[in-house]
């Protein structure tokens, strides 16, 4: 009766571990899933680059670092912008790249009032490349960390002037955030990212009254 | 049985409510098909490479016997190093890994889990560097952390002391770095 008893119990632990794993597996397929259908992956190859960035350490040192924080939307995709890549002579390699990307200013929250309305550059850290990979698709080159900003959807962005309306987002992402949930790589990125996850809900924290009407 | 069966939901939730990630992984299984050695081609002055470049990658030497950093001047080394100017206001380094096809067209990199057959550039960008006015140290951990990168080390996701932490930092690789490493490639 005792031997029964006791296979019955270790029946039960391999039922129990089978549904687990079967479980946890597809959480892993459908996440992956999900990852490769987001807005970058589905659109490009991505060359994924390893970068050492200024790491801010909460929202204040971001705050005092920016020149200008405004609430915006980018005009286009990255695609139809102006883009830089410099090369180094000998080796033909990529030792610098950019994209000038217009946003239109909804709100500025600090910096230059006049602004305003207004229509300012803003470099990103990410570039099409001029060559197309073996399936005629375009090729995006861009640090790991850094999501570009997508047509259509409104950001929080803390930004450090480089030239005449011309911006540069700090610290590559630390200073991006998508606040009307249509940017769904951001979200991944917050998600996968603890440091970029506490800045960017201290920053909707801190600005929800000046965030609220562009939220949706 | 039926006491057992009270402790199925919470296991299942238990696992269900676990974070998945893709992100920030400490090490990848992509990377360079071999590592001992593994050549870098410097491309600045004597005294930027002997001051800066070849001290950060010997930071890597001696912690796994699989991994050795060699300064190698020669086009055919897998690793261009280069000191540079950016655009970029808040950029300290970068490590460019190329994944290509037989015609040498370049192939996504973003799962982390391929060779990299087309070899690698390693930039720090003097610039900032200088801006940030950054010691001696704090720009050899900066060419530091991006040789990590060429060893296949990522931005660890633990908050202990790590040179692949991003940011101005003036340490070598740590406990955390060198177990990095060693489960990457062992010991």
């Amino acid at each position: 009766m005792k031997k029964i008893w006791y296979s019955k119990r270790v029946i039960f632990l391999v039922i129990v571990t089978v549904i687990m794993v079967l479980v946890f597996s597809f959480k892993t397929f459908s996440h992956n899933i999900t990852q490769n259908s987001g807005n970058l992956k589905s659109k490009y190859t991505v060359l994924n680059t390893h970068a050492n960035y200024i790491k801010y350490g909460n929202l204040d040192e971001l705050t005092a670092k920016a020149d200008l924080i405004v609430i915006a939307k980018p005009y286009t995709e990255i695609t139809n912008d102006k883009k830089y890549i410099k090369r180094f002579k000998d080796t033909n390699d990529i030792i610098d790249y950019h994209t000038i990307s217009p946003v239109q200013v909804l709100k500025v929250i600090k910096g230059d009032k006049q602004l305003g309305n207004a229509k300012v550059s803003i470099f990103q850290r990410a570039v099409i490349l001029d060559e197309k990979d073996e399936q005629g698709r375009n090729i995006l080159i861009k640090p790991e960390e850094y999501t570009v900003l997508k047509d259509g959807a409104t950001y929080l962005l803390f930004l450090a002037k480089i030239g005449d309306d011309q911006y540069s987002i700090l610290g590559l992402n630390q200073g991006k955030m998508n606040i009307d949930g249509q940017d769904k790589d951001e979200q991944d990125l917050a998600e996968g990212i603890k440091h970029y996850s506490e800045l960017k809900n201290s920053a909707l924290n801190k600005y929800k009254k000046e965030i609220q009407q562009y939220k949706n | 049985m039926k006491k057992y069966l009270f402790f199925l939901p919470v296991l299942l939730l238990t696992v269900i409510l676990s974070p998945v990630t893709s992100h920030a992984a400490d090490t990848w299984s992509g990377g360079f098909s071999s590592v001992n050695p593994i050549y870098y081609n410097v491309h600045t002055n004597d005294t930027y490479k002997n001051n800066y470049i070849v001290p950060a990658a010997r930071n890597w030497n001696g912690i796994s016997s699989k991994v050795t950093l060699s300064n190698w001047q020669n086009s055919a080394a897998a690793i261009e190093v280069y000191a540079e100017t950016t655009s970029d206001p808040d950029l300290l380094g970068e490590f460019i890994p190329y994944y290509t096809d037989n015609f040498g067209r370049h192939r996504d990199t973003s799962c982390y889990c391929h060779t990299w057959n087309g070899g690698g550039d390693l930039i720090g960008y003097y610039d900032n560097m200088n801006k940030n006015n950054m010691t001696d140290s704090q720009i050899i951990s900066n060419y530091t952390h991006e040789f990590g990168h060429s060893l296949s080390l990522g931005h660890p996701s633990e908050s202990s002391a790590s040179v692949m932490h991003q940011g101005i930092q003036s340490i070598g690789p740590q406990s955390l770095d060198k177990s990095n490493l060693r489960k990457r490639w062992g010991y």
